[in-house]
């Protein structure tokens, strides 16, 4: 059976494939091909003076990479990126899932207030938020270490996380709490032994999200790690635009440095991702 | 059933660290931004405050580069929602109906290519445009205008765009637009997935049964398709608003500091740039709040209007 309008939707619906894909395909294949490439490969002679961006390396070599680890802070803002972004995570999973699961399940009669405090706070644009983050951090003589981005990095992704936990503890049955609590168990025993092992997916799902939010985090960098030891990646390759100018394959480098975790996590991560998302998006 | 209740109470406690830190970290600057607008604070020092009333606010409708922001981020908020999300609504539309009940391979190869912008980090995106439309450095053209040049498009471009070179992250004329056009682009994998999902929950029955109907695919997809994700596209317009008003480091990494002359500032590069480089704290406040304002109130007045179509 012949539909009508069947080409011109197939038409319109490739040419958006098609020109989504040759985007993509720009930067990533800009990355793979350069940040192997000796820097005169990649300044190239001839018809590519000056710029030999799109071609394969005439010899594949990692001295980019190696350049750009021995870079005077490069080590370091990895390892910072590392450091928040875990312990985003982390503290993002213990605190979002206690207080989640109370929440949705230990009901007083000013619950529904608190959850909509809390979870209406994802609506306040966090770029607004930072003069006052950067005032209290330096209240508390925070600026520069670990704790002052941390902590005001999870805040900033409380709501959101609070909030996919919440949904999900909501749609357990109330029978499993009633039995747990006949049988005596307490709220650590419930938590542990009773919510943790059927939190799995949601636990996966929310560590992931937040590892992918917190690995690019750029502003609370500007604000709170301003010594260059505390600097973190994103932040370090905003410093080396110019300093790179005449080495672009270790910027290539950098790049790929910088995009490998995220993207090998997200791999890791397909499914939970797609799955997450949804329950993030269909709030209502 | 009293302890029950007194347990729960004392549970209540737990929420308290999240409480606080939601409480602190993003409901109290709402306030304290309102505070510091009002005074002239130089450089976050508190100790020499001069109150000015509402003296910051009256500045800030006479900046010619505060209306050059909001008038760039209305641009950008306007793209999001009217190129953004239908490319991104059409793909997911593909993926899910016309692969996503047979599982094909295909469909997954695809899905990860579309999506590879999102599981990069915005710095890294931001910075390898601006490698490619970068300038000449001291060894030659940079990749753009490499292209330009050596296919002989150098001059069709210069006339078509109005501009004198063709590094147009470096032109007045076409800077945003090309800060505007990466930002589309990069956003476009977060969105078809939600779609996608979406898509997936509609049920077979109901397509099938316009297939008896001798519906057409832009039929089914006008009417199908688009009305019964209305929640979810609803959320997305939500949240497009809500992530223009707070995007900065795109803007910020792709122009270099929001150059050439300022023009590329969105509301948040503004304020950065006038609170923590210009030290200017009062006035960064005050354009603080239009963007808590302005943001708030945008997502309102959408949930409004979509309360009424429902």
């Amino acid at each position: 059976m012949k539909e009508k309008g069947r080409n011109s939707y197939y038409f319109v619906m490739l040419l958006f494939v098609i020109l989504v894909l040759f985007l993509n395909f720009i930067p990533i294949w800009q990355i793979v091909v350069n940040a192997f490439k000796l820097i005169d490969d990649y300044n190239g002679a001839g018809k590519f003076k000056g710029v030999n961006v799109f071609m394969l390396p005439r010899e594949w070599t990692l001295s980019s990479f190696v350049y750009f680890f021995q870079m005077s802070n490069a080590t370091r803002a990895f390892l910072n990126t590392i450091v928040l972004s875990v312990c985003c995570v982390i503290i993002l999973e213990v605190l979002g899932a206690i207080t989640a699961l109370i929440l949705a399940q230990y009901r007083v009669w000013f619950t529904d207030h608190v959850v909509k405090f809390l979870i209406a706070a994802q609506a306040i644009p966090v770029v607004m938020t930072m003069i006052t983050t950067f005032r209290i951090t330096r209240g508390l003589h925070w600026l520069d270490t670990y704790q002052g981005a941390i902590i005001a990095l999870s805040a900033q992704f409380l709501p959101f996380t609070i909030f996919l936990f919440y949904s999900y503890y909501l749609s357990l049955p109330r029978d499993l709490f009633d039995a747990a609590e006949i049988d005596g168990a307490s709220f650590p025993q419930v938590f542990f032994k009773v919510v943790l092992p059927m939190s799995i997916t949601i636990l996966a799902t929310v560590g992931i999200l937040i590892f992918i939010f917190t690995w690019g985090t750029y502003l609370i960098g500007l604000v709170i790690l301003r010594r260059q030891e505390m600097h973190i990646l994103s932040q370090v390759i905003q410093n080396m635009d110019v300093a790179l100018r005449l080495r672009r394959p270790v910027y290539f480098a950098a790049f790929a440095v910088f995009s490998v975790p995220m993207m090998a996590m997200a791999w890791w991560a397909q499914f939970y991702i797609s799955a997450g998302m949804l329950s993030g998006a269909l709030k209502e | 059933m009293k302890t029950r209740e007194r347990r729960n109470l004392c549970l209540q406690l737990f929420t308290l660290p999240a409480a606080v830190l939601i409480s602190v970290y993003l409901y109290y600057p709402i306030f304290d931004n309102l505070f510091i607008s009002l005074f002239d604070i130089r450089n976050f020092n508190f100790q020499k405050l001069v109150f000015v009333g509402l003296s910051n606010y009256a500045k800030l409708f006479r900046d010619s580069i505060f209306w050059r922001a909001l008038r760039n981020t209305v641009l950008m908020t306007a793209g999001t929602i009217f190129i953004q999300l239908p490319i991104a609504f059409l793909l997911a539309n593909i993926l899910a109906n016309h692969f996503g009940k047979k599982r094909l391979r295909t469909e997954r190869l695809l899905l990860i290519l579309l999506f590879i912008p999102v599981v990069m980090p915005t710095p890294v995106l931001a910075k390898v445009w601006r490698v490619f439309f970068a300038g000449s450095h001291a060894t030659g053209y940079g990749p753009f205008e490499w292209i330009a040049v050596n296919y002989g498009l150098e001059k069709a471009i210069i006339r078509l765009l109005g501009t004198k070179t063709v590094l147009l992250l470096g032109e007045i004329k076409t800077a945003f637009y090309v800060v505007l056009a990466v930002q589309i682009w990069a956003r476009i994998g977060f969105n078809l997935l939600i779609y996608r999902s979406a898509i997936l929950t509609i049920p077979a029955e109901i397509y099938e049964s316009a297939d008896i109907d001798g519906a057409g695919l832009w039929t089914k997809l006008f009417r199908i398709t688009v009305p019964l994700t209305r929640n979810v596209i609803n959320t997305t317009i939500i949240l497009a608003i809500l992530g223009v008003f707070q995007l900065f480091d795109m803007v910020w990494m792709l122009t270099e500091y929001a150059g050439p002359a300022n023009t590329t500032h969105v509301l948040a590069t503004y304020m950065y740039s006038r609170a923590f480089r210009d030290f200017r704290t009062g006035y960064g406040s005050t354009i603080a709040m239009m963007i808590f304002v302005l943001a708030v109130s945008l997502s309102l007045i959408q949930r409004r209007l979509f309360k009424d179509v429902k």
